[in-house]
């Protein structure tokens, strides 16, 4: 949902992403692990607030994921919802119910309680309409919000029927439909808890967030330069390793340039520094898939894109990975509709997303051939997606004959709700991209390609994928995802869009610091693993 | 001077800022695209929460109304707030001393070293030296050599940022100031040239003064008036943000800003911007012309 924005801003100047650092020991890793202590520097962007319900981009989620728990963190491996700040989640048989008891004893940066209450009350807060918050429509599938969102007029209540505080600890979340991927939602920041301290004056509260996570600010938000955050001594979850953590506010290329003079331990790695991280600083730099899907989206609207013989061929004719060597380098070719870090990603899922020009011909041709002209729309001002869309251009005139243009448009109409894409006035294929709010095959398949997605602007409509997604809505989670995937295997088989490839979370970072790795699940870095090295160990007895 | 002329300069003020503002206002808020959808990476957003931000800013006013409600703001203080929330006066308080430390670093470098290097080049014109400063470096070069050699070769200076106090000034004055040094250079060198060729210099020289004295007390006094004008333009230019320079050293202040305010779309933080900048500009030139009235006494202004 955010994907767009987070494309379009990685196709400026940075790459918004982290990595997992598999195995790097350089320096003092050998010591005992554990050893605590030390400050360390990380890359990020300047948020819009550091209120959780307020924000919904990379630069706001990085800080607050040290700042908060959120109820779910993601496995590793299956990236499933796991418990964090939540002890127990249960699901009510009728799916509509869900019971939620958190963890006793936690208390927030200013040593007021974390209860039920601080849950409910901040969910109230963001799902009142005259609030304005940005991140409100997370909670339009919770019993109650039309009547704190009515069409005109002011609401006539405060408060979500659906929440109900039943204890200290212990509140259930009542929903509208049955919703199989509720669970993964409450891993997003719209679901975190706001202390007291938040409701007195919610401004200062922005300038100085208290929140009830590993690591608190260590002083006010300093725009454009900084966020400090350092330990929280009584934090009741796993503590952070580092002493502080400096959050540098960079725009353009200063982070990049700030690293190789030594004065940022951690940064991230876009398509323009890239091939230059893989030669000089191939022993720290991590590369890992992340959570945005690219893709070449298709209007379905427009008559000489209705044929999926013809879309299947498009995405035939394409050689990825030899643009993705030349040009987009931070990026690796799409097999799927969804990216590998997502609970019902498939390997290889798309069979027509090689390059085959023998079967894109032959499809081609089976689909009645291409009339007339096709054009390829993207943002301007981007030279490297300029290149790469040249190149993508070429290759359909070559592998199939069809003639092509090019047509950069201006980033501001772009995206925004009068432009081409909402607007359903796009020429041809554009570049787009989808980044998850939440690691379920499901984000990347309802609101792009179901009857009522809420950016479902390329005109697809597939009654029998909307009953398959449905259906899966309304089992359990565990049981919802190969449902799930068989409402993938319709769009790979109908190919609404075009998928192009997954943007690399890539970090690099120097001997100061070890133990750098990615949030499983999400596009972030895990802010309490890093280890500063020859940290003086000042709380070692932990080890 | 009259105190009739410093009122009517005063008063000119006004009418300069509401044109300034119309334009600025028109230029931003008449452009394509939607600065709600951004706060969400152009998502729809709930209604609720769409029309609701709209409303709270004035977007679903027509222009001419955005306009008025951004002057009473002003006639009370009040430079309205960005559309996350922040106040723009806060920001630009936070901003400018960044803006005034790097214009005062790079100011020092032009009028020294420009000064400096038009009088040598004069005076040895047509040597080496003298071609040397027809050179113009254009200030994105410049900067990411400075960044380059100083920065990640030479781990000197920092790069970015401004958490390492004054030293974090020292590359970023310099590729501005070499650059405004050299332009000013050249600008006073023909001026002092000019000047050496006057009758009463050769006539100074011929009655054996010393040379140094010749250049400082009447040729560089003479070529004041048209370096003050060029060093008072210089001055509010730069305190109207160096937005490259900025740029390129992450440095937090008025140019940065409009970078940001001009990427996000943030109207009110773009016009407040080149509000203070069009302020700085009027009074910086008021101060300017009196200075030169001062200078030379056959400036007058009745």
């Amino acid at each position: 949902m955010r994907g767009s924005l987070r494309v379009l801003a990685i196709g400026l100047s940075l790459a918004f992403v982290a990595a997992a650092c598999s195995s790097n020991s350089s320096g003092g890793a050998s010591e005992s692990p554990g050893q605590q202590g030390g400050t360390y520097s990380f890359y990020n962007g300047e948020p819009n607030h550091l209120i959780p319900q307020n924000d919904y981009e990379s630069a706001g989620t990085q800080a607050f994921q040290g700042l908060w728990t959120r109820l779910v963190d993601f496995d590793p491996t299956t990236y499933k919802p796991v418990p964090a700040q939540a002890d127990s989640i249960t699901q009510s048989s009728d799916g509509l119910t869900y019971d939620i008891t958190i963890k006793s004893g936690w208390t927030f940066h200013d040593g007021t309680p974390v209860t039920a209450q601080s849950y409910v009350d901040a969910w109230n807060y963001a799902a009142y309409g005259p609030n304005g918050y940005i991140l409100n429509f997370f909670f339009d599938k919770i019993e109650g919000y039309d009547a704190l969102n009515p069409s005109s007029g002011t609401p006539k209540t405060k408060e979500l029927s659906g929440l109900k505080v039943n204890g200290t600890n212990e509140f259930t979340v009542t929903l509208t439909h049955p919703f199989s991927q509720f669970e993964y939602t409450l891993g997003f920041d719209a679901f975190d808890p706001l202390p007291k301290a938040f409701f007195d004056d919610p401004k200062a509260f922005d300038e100085q967030p208290i929140g009830d996570g590993p690591y608190m600010m260590d002083g006010k938000w300093q725009h454009d330069q900084t966020i400090n955050l350092q330990r929280y001594p009584d934090y009741a979850g796993t503590p952070g390793f580092a002493d502080k953590v400096e959050l540098r506010i960079y725009q353009g290329d200063a982070a990049w340039l700030d690293f190789q003079a030594g004065n940022l331990d951690i940064t991230l790695v876009g398509s323009d520094h890239l091939n230059e991280a893989r030669k000089s600083y191939s022993d720290t730099l991590s590369e890992e898939p992340g959570a945005t899907l690219l893709y070449l989206n298709l209007p379905l609207y427009q008559p000489q894109y209705q044929n999926k013989d013809v879309r299947q061929a498009l995405s035939l004719a394409i050689d990825r990975q030899a643009v993705m060597n030349a040009i987009l380098v931070a990026e690796t070719p799409a097999d799927d509709f969804m990216p590998p870090p997502v609970t019902g990603y498939r390997q290889g899922a798309c069979q027509y997303c090689q390059f085959n020009v023998d079967l894109a011909k032959q499809k081609l041709q089976e689909g009645g051939g291409f009339n007339g002209t096709l054009t390829l729309n993207f943002y301007a001002d981007d030279t490297t997606l300029e290149q790469a869309m040249e190149a993508v251009a070429n290759q359909w005139h070559d592998n199939l004959g069809i003639t092509t243009k090019l047509n950069a448009i201006p980033q501001n109409t772009y995206f925004s709700g009068s432009g081409p894409i909402y607007t359903k006035k796009m020429t041809g294929p554009w570049w787009d991209g989808w980044t998850e709010d939440y690691p379920s095959i499901q984000d990347f398949l309802e609101p792009i390609y179901g009857a009522n997605g809420g950016y479902n602007t390329s005109g697809y409509l597939n009654k029998t994928f909307d009953q398959t997604l449905d259906t899966a809505n309304q089992q359990s989670l565990e049981a919802s995802i190969p449902t799930y995937q068989q409402a993938d295997d319709m769009i790979l088989e109908d190919m609404p869009a075009i998928p192009w490839g997954y943007l690399g979370f890539n970090t690099v970072h120097d001997d100061n610091v070890t133990n750098v790795v990615k949030v499983p699940g999400l596009d972030e870095l895990d802010l309490s693993k890093v280890q500063v090295v020859g940290a003086s160990g000042a709380s070692a007895s932990a080890s | 001077m009259s105190k009739r002329y410093l009122i009517r300069r005063l008063l000119l003020v006004v009418p300069v800022l509401l044109g300034t503002i119309l334009i600025v206002f028109a230029l931003v808020f008449l452009t394509p695209g939607d600065p709600v959808n951004r706060l969400a990476g152009n998502k729809p957003l709930a209604p609720s929460t769409y029309n609701e931000i709209r409303t709270r800013y004035h977007l679903d006013q027509p222009f001419v109304v955005q306009y008025f409600y951004y002057l009473d703001g002003l006639a009370h203080g009040d430079l309205g707030a960005t559309f996350t929330g922040r106040d723009v006066t806060d920001i630009l308080k936070e901003r400018f001393p960044v803006t005034l430390k790097l214009t005062l670093g790079a100011f020092a470098i032009e009028v020294v070293l420009g000064l400096l290097l038009a009088v040598v080049a004069a005076v040895k014109r047509r040597t080496l030296l003298d071609s040397a400063i027809l050179v113009f470096t254009p200030v994105i070069v410049l900067g990411f050599v400075l960044q380059y050699v100083f920065g990640v070769k030479l781990h000197w200076l920092p790069v970015a940022g401004i958490r390492d106090g004054p030293s974090s000034y020292i590359l970023p004055s310099l590729t501005l100031g070499l650059g405004l040094a050299a332009s000013l250079g050249r600008l006073a060198r023909s001026n002092v040239l000019d000047n050496m060729a006057g009758e009463h210099i050769r006539a100074a020289i011929a009655r054996g003064l010393p040379r140094r004295r010749v250049v400082g007390r009447h040729v560089l006094k003479n070529s004041l008036v048209p370096i003050v004008t060029i060093l008072g333009l210089d001055f509010a230019y730069l305190m109207g943000g160096a937005v490259i320079t900025e740029t390129i050293f992450n440095l937090p202040g008025l140019g940065y800003s409009l970078i940001t305010g001009i990427k996000t779309q943030n109207g009110p933080l773009v016009v407040g911007l080149v509000t203070l900048s069009a302020i700085i500009f009027v009074f910086t030139n008021l101060f300017v012309d009196l200075l030169c009235a001062r200078i030379d006494p056959r400036i007058s202004y009745e």
